[in-house]
């Protein structure tokens, strides 16, 4: 008991100070004005830097840019292999690689320019 | 590989569709980009939840895509210089295609990062721009500038200056006449967050979101569609050089409107000698440029093309029964001859009130045989437009309902931004105005901020005239740079 008091004030400080270290401040809400309180909730940093913009922009061209590539290709192989096969279990076999390929490697090409991107922001 | 009946290569397969990939992603950057015209002020003012509003407008934006008539696409494809619209099989043209898209898809992802509203009609507009110049500097048989369609570009100038200022004062006037005639406070009080409005202030913001959502797909959605079209053209010309589904009839009407067409033109330019089908095309062709005159060999050449197209279509009783090189000549014959006779048109150079009627109705029926848009294609575009409606809208949406006026949007300053967004669109779409439903719901939101007295908030302000202003120059030179780009990367791996 004679402990306690003492230590759960260090405990409280010690909080309070790795919170600060942590974690970053609540958005100022009590200076924000009420239109900006009454918003739809945000699913993104509404006020960009234009540098941000730019590495934003660009992640999200090299995504387009890539996506239609790679459903391109596959694309254009699920063709070559429907007109070219003949069996029909062999022909649909190849076709639905071709489409598990494409639906695998988008996703993952899409993870893998976001953490390029996060990876220029946090360096910017 | 074998793609719509005709054989292509694998590479050309290749380039199909990844051609088809970006032109349907610059739909769907459009669809993000644009939708928060639409659904801003319902979703700010509790009209309807954000996904139903979202959804909604994406199912409307559809519906306007599924029933455009193409008119907008081909439109839009009229600005771009004449050959390399003939040629765009060569690499030149696929170097067009591509620059067009990637200008477009960068200015419209760059700003939409940025939340700010810039209209993507002036995006497109800029790139065709920046393309024509880049091809006019890069091929020694033009003037620098040539290309270029000027008198468009001034619309869009005047468009870029007048709209913003239409949007701004017809909103704040409606704001102030609603405010006179109308005397309900709940109209002019900013929406409570734990309510939805009246149901008749609801329906009638429903029914603006309908309306604008309804009018951005049936008029940006074809340009997409456009840019599909050329993709095509210049891969699968067998297949989408002309419709193949033209009736008998039609052919047979068209073989004889061309003959009787002939004779009329060849009566404008007696003794106006034309060598060869080669050397009328280029006669068309220098004439359609923007710095085109009108000579004495003008109507001869088309002339001299009807004809032609009278000699290929005779007995035919369908397109298909024409060799793919014949098919090719006979798109090129009607655009050229098409476009000659609209220009000859309206350059009132034609007097005769027969003669105009008869020219007016081949230029329609030509028009049908190589501007039509498959039914896959709408939908395609309308899948892409109406899946980018549905993902993108927050950014643009804050920005247009929280960061122009210093007060929250009320219902009836949304009302009124909107009415006045789906007149505006509806009143260019008659007159044929470049107007961005963009730059005119932005201003009137800001029109009603001012006439309510709320105060504007001048930083965003800035920002959003920085990128009206800019999206002209910037795109004109995104579109220039990556066309010499691709073309040099062409001619590079040879393909010319």
């Amino acid at each position: 008991m004679i402990f306690a008091l003492p230590l759960n004030t260090f405990a409280k400080s010690a909080k309070a100070s790795l919170r600060r270290i942590l974690l970053a401040d609540k958005p100022p809400q009590a200076q924000a004005a009420s239109y900006e309180r009454f918003a739809i909730p945000y699913s993104f940093k509404p006020r960009l830097s234009v540098a941000e913009a730019v590495v934003f922009a660009s992640s999200a061209l090299l995504q387009i840019l890539l996506s239609s590539l790679l459903f391109a290709v596959c694309g254009t192989y699920a063709v070559v292999f429907w007109q070219t096969i003949h069996n029909i279990f062999l022909r649909l076999l190849a076709v639905l690689a071709a489409g598990i390929t494409f639906l695998i490697l988008f996703p993952l090409l899409l993870i893998a320019i976001r953490a390029l991107q996060r990876l220029l922001i946090r360096q910017s | 590989m074998e793609l719509f009946g005709q054989t292509v290569t694998i590479g050309s397969g290749m380039f199909l569709l990844l051609a088809l990939g970006l032109a349907l992603s610059f739909e769907f950057v459009n669809g993000f980009h644009d939708t928060a015209n639409a659904v801003a002020t319902v979703i700010y003012t509790h009209s309807l939840k954000p996904m139903v509003a979202v959804v909604w407008s994406g199912c409307w934006n559809l519906i306007g895509v599924l029933t455009s008539s193409g008119a907008v696409a081909f439109g839009v494809l009229a600005l771009l210089p004449v050959e390399l619209v003939l040629n765009v099989g060569s690499g030149a043209g696929f170097a067009m295609v591509f620059a067009l898209l990637i200008s477009a898809i960068i200015w419209n992802l760059g700003t939409w990062y940025l939340g700010l509203p810039a209209s993507s009609s002036h995006t497109l507009v800029g790139s065709i721009m920046g393309v024509g110049l880049a091809n006019s500097w890069l091929s020694g048989a033009h003037e620098f500038g040539e290309g270029i369609n000027w008198a468009k570009a001034s619309d869009v100038g005047m468009s870029l200056l007048v709209s913003p200022i239409v949007g701004f004062v017809c909103a704040a006037l409606l704001l102030l006449l609603m405010k006179a005639v109308v005397h309900r406070k709940d109209l002019y009080m900013a929406p409570d967050k734990e309510k939805t409005p009246p149901l008749w202030i609801r329906g009638l913001l429903i029914l603006t979101c309908t309306g604008v959502s309804f009018a951005h797909g049936s008029n940006d959605g074809q340009k997409g569609m456009g840019l599909i079209m050329l993709i095509l053209v210049g891969i699968l010309p067998l297949t989408f050089a002309v419709d193949l589904g033209t009736s008998p009839d039609s052919i047979t009407s068209l073989a004889a409107t061309t003959q009787t067409i002939s004779f009329q033109m060849d009566r404008h330019s007696p003794g106006a000698a034309m060598g060869g089908g080669e050397i009328a095309a280029s006669e068309l062709s220098s004439y359609l440029k923007t710095t085109g005159k009108l000579t004495d060999r003008t109507f001869a050449a088309v002339g001299t093309k009807c004809r032609e197209i009278a000699d290929l279509l005779n007995g035919k009783t369908s397109l298909a029964q024409l060799s793919a090189a014949q098919r090719r000549t006979l798109r090129s014959d009607l655009y050229l001859t098409s476009e000659g006779l609209g220009k000859l048109i309206h350059q009132k150079q034609i007097t005769d009130p027969q003669e105009l009627q008869s020219a007016g109705d081949l230029k329609k029926n030509m028009d049908h045989v190589t501007k039509f848009i498959p039914v896959w294609v709408k939908f395609a575009v309308a899948i892409a437009l109406g899946l980018g409606t549905m993902i993108g809208w927050k950014r643009i949406v804050v920005t247009v309902g929280e960061k122009i006026g210093k007060e929250h949007l009320t219902y009836a300053q949304g009302a009124s931004a909107e009415l006045v967004a789906m007149a505006t669109i509806l009143a260019a779409d008659r007159m044929g105005l470049p107007v961005s439903t963009t730059h005119v719901l932005s201003s009137g939101i800001a029109g009603t901020m001012a006439a309510n007295r709320s105060g504007l908030q001048m930083d965003t302000l800035r920002n959003l005239l920085l990128a009206w202003v800019l999206t002209l120059p910037v795109c004109v030179l995104l579109g220039a740079g990556i066309f010499a780009f691709g073309l040099n990367v062409l001619l590079r791996f040879g393909v010319h």
